[in-house]
Parts: structure tokens; sequence; C-alpha cells
């Protein structure tokens, strides 16, 4: 890089740190010494008449304006007015400063216009400074908070991506997958290698949005409930398919009894239901459960029953917490059951866990209808 | 008359190219003529063509240029579209306030089957009456 270059750049980069201010004064002589003033504090912007303060308005964004209240070619009050018409000088604060009182000068006027101030000329260092020194610190808290703003801003960008454009890609590669699934023609380790690469975009999915739900429920934002009239029994039938179709070498056997419809979000209780039996088939042995009551007309209670490792007994008061190690997989990140908790308690209702070595590991769901 | 085919004709709109043709080659795996429009436009050009009505409509909500929520109302306010039966897919939350079947993306295949073959079994019923 040549030396005149980074010499341009740095200047840049100090003029974006700096704030701006902008003087408005016909006499060159007063405009001098304002420059030599606010210098240490601020760059310096100066203009000789209102025309050329609406010239560059646009240009910069300025922490604050002194304008002359009698300027060569208009009023400063007249000038002020019309920068307020400017999204960038509408907000900026103005101190006026004159020197003798032209007839029409009236300091209501421009206290009116939002003027914080007037100075008179010659300025007086001190009186200068002081109402510099709260411009700025003003300016800089404002900085500061456009900036936050702007992360955040990031943040939600950052969150829509994962939670939503990944999602249109994963959708392309599940239903890829599931059309050589149904078609005949796969050998036994085809499917095999296609089952795994459809169980993965799956898991994935999950993994994302557990994220998006644990990031909106720290946000203190609840989950939102989309509710309609669900079948429960409907929804277990689906996942089954589905799950059972991604682990072939597997078998879930669900129960129905009685009416299983009630009043759910049917996305939100198939991602607490998919997780549970998604987990049963990760961690259990054999033939995973699942059992539908809907005996009670109050509830709809769903039990996912899986034998083989049981969950560690210290490990199940916290089980339902984030990011804790019973409830993270190799896979996971220790978010699934504490969204499946969330759920179901946005539905008003209640889970729970045992896990015994004779029993095995029963998660019961229970849903008011 | 409405012929077989016909009857199974399904028009899918998303402007994901990758996402379209998954769904068209799964959707042809069960048997449905499935016809993809990237933009909403077209597809109401599509559908103005009225000697080939489809037997349900797949639309994402979330689109460049006139959107899913546009089409949607489109649909309503024609009579011949009202009649057509439609899913939304969509990455961005329920359309609240909207009759019509939603699956959220990813979609859940055994579900999008399920409503899809209940549709064209009402299509059939009332093109046999």
């Amino acid at each position: 890089m040549s030396r005149s270059t980074r010499h341009l750049v740095d200047s840049d980069l100090m003029a974006r740190s700096r704030p701006v201010i902008l003087v408005v004064d016909g006499d060159p002589a007063s405009r001098m010494k304002l420059r030599e003033l606010i210098s240490p504090v601020a760059t310096v912007i100066d203009v000789g008449s209102g025309e050329a303060a609406l010239d560059i308005a646009n240009r910069h964004e300025f922490a604050a304006i002194l304008i002359d209240v009698d300027l060569p070619d208009a009023d400063g009050f007249a000038t002020v007015t019309r920068l307020r018409l400017f999204p960038s000088t509408r907000n900026v604060p103005v101190l006026f400063l004159w020197h003798t009182s032209p007839e029409w000068f009236s300091e209501r006027r421009g206290y009116e216009l939002g003027a914080l101030g007037y100075l008179r000329k010659p300025v007086d260092h001190t009186a200068l400074r002081a109402k510099l020194d709260v411009l700025l610190t003003l300016h800089q808290r404002g900085v500061e908070l456009r900036e936050k703003t702007r992360e955040a801003q990031v943040r939600d960008i950052y969150m829509g991506v994962l939670g939503h454009d990944l999602r249109t890609p994963l959708s392309a590669i599940l239903m890829s997958a599931r059309s050589l699934l149904m078609q005949g023609e796969l050998t036994v380790k085809d499917r095999g290698v296609v089952a795994r690469m459809a169980r993965n975009a799956e898991r994935m999915a999950g993994l994302i949005r557990d994220i998006l739900d644990y990031t909106r429920n720290q946000a203190g934002q609840a989950l939102p409930l989309a509710r309609r009239p669900t079948d429960i029994g409907d929804i277990c039938s689906e996942i089954v398919e589905e799950l059972g179709l991604v682990h072939p070498d597997r078998t879930i056997v669900v129960s129905h009894n009685a009416e299983l419809g009630g009043d759910w979000d049917r996305e939100r209780v198939e991602q607490v239901l998919s997780n549970l039996i998604g987990n049963a088939l990760e961690h259990g042995d054999g033939n995973v459960l699942v059992s539908c009551d809907g005996t009670d007309p109050q509830m709809v209670v769903v039990r996912v029953h899986n034998h083989g490792n049981t969950i560690p007994e210290e490990l199940l008061p916290t089980l339902f917490e984030p990011f804790q190690r019973g409830s993270s997989t190799r896979f996971g990140l220790g978010l699934g059951l504490y969204i499946v908790r969330e759920v179901v308690r946005a539905h008003g209702g209640t889970v729970g866990v045992t896990s015994t070595p004779e029993s095995g590991t029963i998660f019961t769901t229970r849903w008011p209808r | 008359m409405i012929s077989d085919t016909q009857d199974k004709f399904v028009l899918v709109i998303d402007d994901d190219e990758d996402f379209c043709a998954s769904m068209r080659e799964l959707l042809a795996g069960r048997g449905y003529t499935v016809r993809t429009s990237p933009r909403a436009r077209d597809a109401l050009d599509i559908l103005g063509d009225a000697t080939n009505a489809p037997c349900a409509i797949i639309v994402d909500l979330r689109m460049p240029d006139v959107d899913g929520y546009a089409f949607l109302a489109a649909c309503q306010v024609d009579v011949r579209l009202r009649e057509i039966p439609i899913v939304v897919v969509s990455a961005y939350g329920d359309p609240t306030g909207i009759e019509v079947d939603f699956l959220s993306k990813p979609v859940n295949v055994s579900r999008l089957l399920r409503s899809l073959d209940k549709i064209t079994g009402v299509a059939r019923r009332v093109a046999a009456r």
C-alpha cells in the first residue's frame, strides 16, 4: 500500500470515529476562531452561508450545528427550519451564534426551532467547551445506541439464516432422500446409505429448530402456538412412518385407545413426540413403545418407552434443563429435552421421566385438550 | 370430464429450484403430475388456463416479487381458483388467519403425502358428482 493511500484511509477512519460539527458563519475570521476552539474535540466543517449549509447537509452525520443567526444570504432561523427537512440534520442539536441583535431577532424563535441555546460572539472559550462537552457526550451515547441496534439487527439476520434460510435446502435433501427410499429399486446397502443421509438431515433440522427456540426463549419471547383441532394418534402414525424409514432396523409399536383429539399446535406436538421417540431409538435397545391414552376426557397422555441404557439417577432432576450432560448426546446440544418441556408447558401440560433397569425408560407427556 | 392425469396434477410454487425439483420427484413417485413455478405471478398465468386446473397447489410464503400471501389473496378473489385446495409450505411460521393446510420446512413428507392424498380424494369425489 502506498503512503498516500494509507494516509487517505487513516483520515477516513478518523473522520468516522470523530464527531463532526457544522459551523455556519458569514465571517471568515469568526469561522477560523471557532475551528481553532473546536478542533481539539471534534472535526469541523465550516461554511459561510445558509445555502452552503443546505448543500452539505446530507453529506455528513453531524454531532452538532453552530449557526450564526445573521447570515449573509439568509437568517439563521430560516436556515435551521430548512435543515430540519433533511433526514440527516433533522435531529441534530443546534447552537445559535449572535453578535448584534437584528430587529427580527427573537431568542424564543430559536428555542421553538429546537435550539439548545445561544452563544454570543466573540465566543467565550469556556462557555463553548462546556456546551460542546454536553453535546458530544450525548452524541457519543447516540452512536453507541445505534451500534447496539445494528448488532441486534445482525444477530436477527443471523438467526433468520439459521432458522429459516437453512430449512429450504434441508427440505430439498430430505425430500430427495425420501424419493429414493420410496423407490423399490435400491439395494439393501443403498437403502442403508440413503436412510443414514436422511436421518442426519433430520437431526440437523431438529438442532436448528432447538437453537432457534432456545434463543427465542432466552430473549423472553413465549413459544408461539398455532392451536387447531389436532389428533395425537395421527401425529404418532406419521412420526413412526418417518422414523421407520430412516431407522429401517428398528421397530416402533404404537398403541391407541379412545379419542385422541385436542386443541394443540400440531407442529409443536410433533416436535415433542419425534424428539422423544428419536431419543428412544438413539439411546434404547429393541422396540420402542409409544402409547397414546385418551381415556381422560380432559387430557391425552402419551408415553414413550424404551429398554436398554438407563438415565443415571443423579441426572434426572436436571434432565430438562438446557445444556445438561444427560440430555445431550454426542450429536446434540442438550437442548432437545428443554424444548420438549417448554412446548409441553406452553400447552399447559407436563412432562416427566422414570428410568430403571427393570422397567426401562419412560417419558410421560400430558396434553390438556 | 376431468381425466385421471388432471385429477392428480399438482402445481408447486417455490423460488428455490432444488426444492421444486425434489418436490417434483417425490410427488412423481406417488403418481402425481407436477408443474413447478419459481414465481407466483407466472403461476397465476398457468392457472389462467382453465382447461387444466390442478387438484392442489403447494405454495411457499416468502418469495420475491409476488409473495405467497399475495398469491393466496389472489386465489381467494378468483371464483375459479377459490375451490382449489392449497397447502402452504414455508420456513416462516404458520400463516395465521388463513384457512389452509400448513407444513413447515423441512417438510414432514408423510404428512404432506397424507394431506395430498386426502385432498385429491376429495377432488375425485367432487369430479365424480
